[in-house]
């Protein structure tokens, strides 16, 4: 246990460092494709994508019960996140703000951005549950599930948290989760994290530095 | 002339009589009446999930405060109240025991917050329904709510 919160510490430095309050850009590497943000179209000044020492290719379940690598995503753009399907509040808000940035995006944004939502609720949630709650959603993405061994160790990776609780309900354990929405390149490297409480038109100007240039 | 005096004082026994049968009824029910439910819903949820959660503000105008302590509905077969909190960026839900209605005040039960949770859901919940809730509190009064069923949006 130790352990794990001494790499999660590690891991949420960084990160922690990184998001801060946006005026702090790490060196842009030579040849990135995200040039420094500038401005937006209506003055306001854009989030710089950054770079974190979090995240990396993983291999879950997808929700037709195939085996999936998040590698297989590269060349595309990805928002992940991680919930669990019983979630009431979260897990919807985060979906159905994703269907509100799709739309700002635009149609091309169907092909290039992926939504890749994975399960921390190993004991409830299996592919077909994963593959119900996405249609209910009529979005684009990827259902994720595996076992706690195959979960925590991606958690971790992507600096994320999560814990089952006992308070007693009848619901059985309740799943507590963070809620940041990671924001991954074509190249596989996270170079955003979004909080639960970034609306659609702060995202936008943001996922657009990674996708193919548009009129 | 006259008759209209003892006409009077006929009605005025028979209220008189009327109002003590009914003062034991009317007192449980002033405390319901002090209580007032507005802009209830119930969330939409995909047709798999077993539990889903109801959003209302609930209104005391007593003096004195008021305490939700159950809720019942026959559209699950638990009701619970949940609280949503954000802890340092990791959304946390718990079970609850009471939720507080502040004298002369209100509360509000909303996403992000507190709720009722359903749980064990009896029917599939869509837009355009309707849920009917008993509210229990500690005094003993008890509110019934109709709340429709929507789909929640993003934002917040």
């Amino acid at each position: 246990m130790a352990r794990g919160l001494v790499t999660r510490l590690v891991l949420l430095l960084p990160l922690a460092l990184a998001v801060g309050c946006g005026a702090d850009k790490p060196a842009e590497e030579p040849g990135t494709a995200a040039a420094a943000a500038g401005q937006g179209q209506d003055g306001k000044a854009v989030p710089a994508l950054q770079r974190y020492q979090l995240g990396g290719d993983f291999t879950l379940t997808d929700q037709d019960g195939q085996p999936f690598q998040l590698s297989q995503l590269r060349g595309k753009t990805v928002l992940l996140f991680f919930g669990y399907t019983l979630c009431p509040d979260a897990c919807p808000t985060t979906l159905s703000k994703l269907a509100r940035v799709y739309s700002l995006l635009g149609p091309a944004a169907e092909e290039e951005v992926v939504t890749v939502f994975v399960s921390v609720d190993s004991g409830r949630d299996k592919p077909e549950k994963m593959k119900e709650y996405l249609e209910y959603f009529d979005i684009t993405a990827v259902g994720l599930s595996g076992s706690k061994e195959q979960i925590d160790p991606i958690v971790a990776q992507y600096g994320a948290r999560y814990e089952f609780t006992d308070s007693g309900s009848a619901a059985g354990y309740l799943v507590n989760h963070s809620t940041d929405l990671y924001l991954i390149d074509p190249q596989g490297d996270v170079r955003y994290v979004f909080k639960h409480k970034d609306p659609p038109d702060v995202m936008v100007p943001v996922i657009q530095q990674l996708l193919p240039a548009k009129t | 002339m006259r008759t209209v005096p003892a006409l009077l004082s006929v009605l005025l026994a028979t209220s008189l009589a009327a109002a003590g049968y009914a003062a034991e009824k009317a007192e449980k029910k002033a405390d319901a009446a002090h209580i007032v439910i507005k802009d209830a819903w119930v969330l939409e949820v995909p047709p798999s999930n077993e539990m889903s959660a109801a959003y209302m503000k609930i209104e005391n105008s007593s003096a004195k405060a008021s305490t939700l302590v159950a809720a019942e509905t026959d559209a699950s077969r638990v009701v619970e109240l949940h609280k949503m909190s954000d802890d340092d960026g990791m959304m946390k839900m718990e079970k609850v025991n009471e939720i507080q209605v502040p004298a002369k005040g209100a509360v509000a039960l909303e996403p992000g917050g507190l709720h009722l949770m359903l749980i064990g859901l009896q029917r599939k919940l869509k837009q355009g329904d309707e849920v009917t809730f008993t509210l229990r509190f500690e005094d003993g009064a008890e509110e019934k709510v109709v709340a429709p069923v929507r789909k929640r949006t993003g934002m917040h």
